[in-house]
């Protein structure tokens, strides 16, 4: 009985999995518009697999603040702080990837930040400007965070802010992005994106915990699920 | 290059054990003497995670336990799905399923 009742339940689950999956959207790359954008997850539900998908694919140069040292596709090219000002700038003015590891200490990776910042700004031109980790700026890597949601866009520059602790993420980076895409998030953080107005009940329930899937909100207009294939 | 480093530009003098190992530059390097072939690989662990966290990857083309169990193992081994070579054992799968389906 016991067994029959562990099979049903199981023939059901993998039912509704089914017919919920039929909902899925798949696509490419995140279908996000243009401005700024919040990317925000839990870790190991997709949120890195995704970027490096999105950005690996995109026609403009990218400068990505790799702050957890994370692996990248081979459309990216690889800098540290060992790279000089004038490097950076000829791998941009000829539309690279750049993925640019930091330094492993706060301190270190937040004035790399400040300085990269400065490079990016000394000229306009169309980019997208990618920090992975963006609650863990606090000081002059908060400041140049504030300076590209407040006046990246002026220049040409798109920011990308990637988090998996929306609760912690300075409520410039949340307020000044046109595009909110989510993955599955912890509820605390939840709470919080509610708070500010966001209906991530909703976008939530659209991805009903899977991994890999993804809710957007642009426009005040909630869409999907997403996934990328 | 002549120029300015950013660790310059930032007032850093970082330690070089701090910076992260560069991805890109790893290269496979053949230990010294005999066939020169290391099976170390072998006892690579598995990629972490259930297996139904790997049931809706974007590579598990057919939503199969099964799969999910290939893409796991290929995560330990590769260390991330985010390779040419995964790709192209995926697409091999992917043929042998159409061709299964067609009945050749």
């Amino acid at each position: 009985m016991n067994k029959n009742y562990q099979e049903l339940k199981k023939v059901m689950y993998e039912a509704r999995t089914e017919e919920f999956m039929k909902k899925v959207k798949i696509v490419k790359e995140i279908p996000w518009g243009k401005g700024h954008k919040d990317l925000f997850g839990m870790t190991q539900h997709g949120k890195s697999f995704a970027t490096m998908q999105t950005l690996g694919r995109a026609t403009v140069p990218v400068l990505y603040f790799n702050t957890n040292g994370s692996k990248v596709t081979s459309r990216f090219t690889q800098a540290t702080g060992a790279n000089t000002k004038e490097q950076i700038e000829m791998g941009i003015n000829r539309g690279k990837k750049i993925n640019f590891i930091p330094s492993t200490k706060p301190a270190e990776f937040e004035k790399q930040l400040a300085a990269l910042t400065e490079i990016v700004f000394e000229k306009e031109r169309k980019m997208f400007f990618a920090i992975d980790e963006v609650h863990l700026f606090k000081k002059e890597g908060l400041q140049a965070l504030r300076r590209i949601a407040t006046a990246g866009l002026g220049r040409g520059y798109e920011g990308i802010f990637i988090s998996q602790r929306p609760a912690n993420v300075h409520n410039d980076l949340i307020s000044q992005a046109e595009s909110r895409v989510f993955f599955n998030l912890e509820e605390v953080d939840r709470q919080y994106l509610k708070r500010q107005g966001i209906p991530i009940d909703e976008m939530m329930n659209q991805i009903d915990r899977h991994h890999y899937l993804f809710s957007i909100y642009e426009n005040g207009q909630v869409s999907g699920p997403y996934k990328i294939g | 290059m002549s120029g300015t480093s950013i660790n310059d530009l930032a007032g850093i003098q970082p330690d070089a054990s701090a910076v992260h190992e560069p991805v890109e530059s790893q290269e496979a390097h053949a230990p010294q003497g005999g066939l020169g072939l290391n099976l170390g690989f072998l006892k690579a662990t598995t990629g972490e995670g259930e297996l139904e966290s790997y049931t809706n990857h974007p590579l598990n083309f057919d939503g199969k336990k099964a799969t999910s169990r290939i893409l796991r193992g290929m995560t330990g081994l590769f260390g991330s799905l985010n390779f040419a070579i995964a790709d192209i054992m995926i697409g091999f799968m992917e043929i042998a399923k159409e061709r299964k389906i067609r009945g050749e």
